[in-house]
């Protein structure tokens, strides 16, 4: 369903459509490896890490949060998993949630929590770990396909 | 005179007749009262015959005859002669009579007595009936109920080989992974010691992340190994000292204990019916979650503690803690293989810890029970067989 090679053509800048990102997930150092990867590509991105599903919730709940172009979320979570946090945000805000750019980065290859998750709108994308530079830019392109929808 | 006679009746009635004819003679001319009296076996001998009572009639009045004819008193044979034929007659009637009603009576006996063994036979017929119907009925539901019980031992069967199956591909693949995580965790030690010199601070960091990496893999690898033992085991049960045990599982957690600053109260523990080493991992288990999961803003306090049962029965045994506590919502979860609440960062673990109870639990006939609330703490139990049952 997602192909990188469709988007080919945005090539590596496309990472720089991407200013602020909502990294969900509790591995501290796939937090340090999306850091790393975004240094790679070149782009200034700010990462705002949740540690675990229940905060990412609490950010977005807060009126005051900044934009964000993104959320990787991961699937595998404690005490709230990322398809827990999807059915969470999805009744709580509805459908100023299925408008976000969320990508589900996962070690999980089951089928089954693909299937899951793309039964979000919210979702746009899925992933298995690890990340790599094709794959954050591909995330750069839908965010852009995105923006240029809502314009 | 021979014109006047009727049928002789004799040859008809042969000795009856015959009988008749001379007692009737010997009483004529004797008039004793023996001979009288001989009447009455010629009634009865008549009636055994068949003889119809007409007939003795006749015997009668053929013989009478004879007599008349060359007696010398004739007036005195007159009065014999109708005194025996009465006597006959009025005995054989009387004799008649009470054979008439009693064949009635055995008639009506024997009618009855059928009547009730042909009920009896119909009932007899009837029970046999239902008996041979329930017969089939029983033995078609054991029928029924051993092919099940051959299906559920054929399928229980083909349970615990799997079981044993994934359990031995359990282990083998864990201890397969030992080796080499091992040797990762070596060549990651050497690339940190020996070459501190050239690695800046980013390669630093990144080999710091590798090394509590590698670290967790062989946690998660140790506690998969152990959890994966317990899966098809027989279970032979031994008698377990808890008290005994709980003193072996608080020396090994004795620096875990010190660390965390907590006091233990250890209740008095009863002897139960258990695997040793099964009953070890889980006590050690929930008292270093106790450990774990402190609250940061008071001294750890952990009880042990069993109740039993007025028998010794059954015992419960409890793990307290005064820690952070599990919401409800999250209660269930706790049990799931490779469930966590917590970030690494927070609280370390594999998600192993609980569900390996769980099955210790199950192994030994019961389950873990938690009751919790956040911020006071939470208390784990089990029940076992006490020693005693």
């Amino acid at each position: 369903m997602f192909q990188c090679s469709v988007l080919g053509g945005g090539g590596m800048n496309a990472a720089a459509e991407l200013t602020r990102v909502l990294v969900v997930d509790d591995d501290k150092f796939d937090h340090l490896a999306y850091r790393r990867l975004f240094k790679k590509a070149n782009a200034a991105v700010e990462l705002i890490p949740c540690y675990y599903a229940r905060d990412a919730l609490a950010y977005l709940r807060r009126p005051d949060h900044a934009p964000f172009d993104a959320i990787f979320l991961d699937i595998n979570m404690p005490a709230m998993n990322g398809l827990e946090f999807l059915a969470a945000a999805s009744a709580e805000f509805g459908e100023a949630f299925s408008h976000q750019v969320v990508a589900v980065i996962s070690t999980s290859m089951d089928p089954r929590d693909q299937e899951a998750a793309e039964g979000y709108d919210a979702v746009k994308a899925f992933y298995s770990k690890p990340m790599t530079i094709e794959k954050i830019a591909h995330i750069g392109a839908l965010v852009a396909e995105a923006r240029r929808a809502h314009s | 005179m021979k014109a006047l006679s009727l049928i002789d009746p004799e040859p008809l009635n042969g000795d009856a007749a015959r009988r008749y004819r001379q007692a009737l003679i010997a009483y004529a001319r004797n008039g004793g009262e023996a001979d009288l009296l001989e009447a009455y076996e010629c009634a009865r001998a008549a009636l055994q015959a068949q003889v119809a009572i007409s007939d003795i009639g006749e015997i009668h009045f053929h013989a009478a005859r004879e007599l008349r004819a060359d007696s010398t008193d004739r007036e005195l044979t007159e009065t014999r002669l109708e005194a025996f034929y009465l006597e006959a007659v009025s005995v054989y009637d009387m004799a008649l009579r009470g054979y008439g009603a009693s064949v009635a009576t055995l008639t009506n006996e024997i009618a009855e007595r059928r009547r009730v063994e042909e009920e009896l036979r119909k009932l007899s017929g009837m029970l046999t009936l239902q008996r041979d119907q329930l017969d089939q009925q029983v033995r078609a539901r054991t029928a029924e109920l051993q092919n099940k019980v051959e299906e559920l031992r054929a399928l229980n069967g083909q349970l615990r080989q799997t079981n044993q199956e994934q359990s031995q591909f359990t282990y083998a693949l864990s201890h397969d992974l030992k080796s080499p995580v091992n040797t990762m965790t070596n060549m990651l030690d050497f690339l940190a010691s020996d070459y501190q010199d050239y690695i800046d601070e980013d390669g630093q960091e990144l080999i710091s992340a590798a090394r509590t990496t590698a670290a967790r893999m062989s946690r998660i690898i140790a506690d998969t190994l152990c959890y994966s033992q317990l899966v098809g085991v027989e279970p032979r049960f031994e008698t377990v000292d808890l008290a005994q045990l709980c003193k072996e599982v608080l020396a090994d957690l004795r620096a875990d204990i010190d660390a965390a600053q907590a006091k233990v109260h250890v209740g008095a523990l009863p002897v139960i019916r258990g695997l040793p080493t099964q009953v070890r991992s889980l006590l050690q288990n929930l008292i270093s979650n106790g450990l774990k999961f402190r609250a940061p803003d008071r001294p750890c306090v952990l009880r042990i503690e069993a109740t039993s049962d007025v028998d010794d029965c059954e015992v419960e045994v409890s793990v307290r803690d005064n820690g952070i506590g599990i919401a409800a919502a999250q209660q269930e979860r706790i049990f799931g293989l490779f469930q966590r609440l917590h970030t690494h960062d927070d609280y370390p673990g594999t998600g192993i810890g609980l569900a390996l109870c769980q099955r210790v639990a199950h192994v030994h006939g019961g389950s873990v029970q938690v009751q919790s609330e956040p911020g006071k703490g939470s208390c784990f139990s089990v029940r076992f067989w006490g020693a005693g049952a």
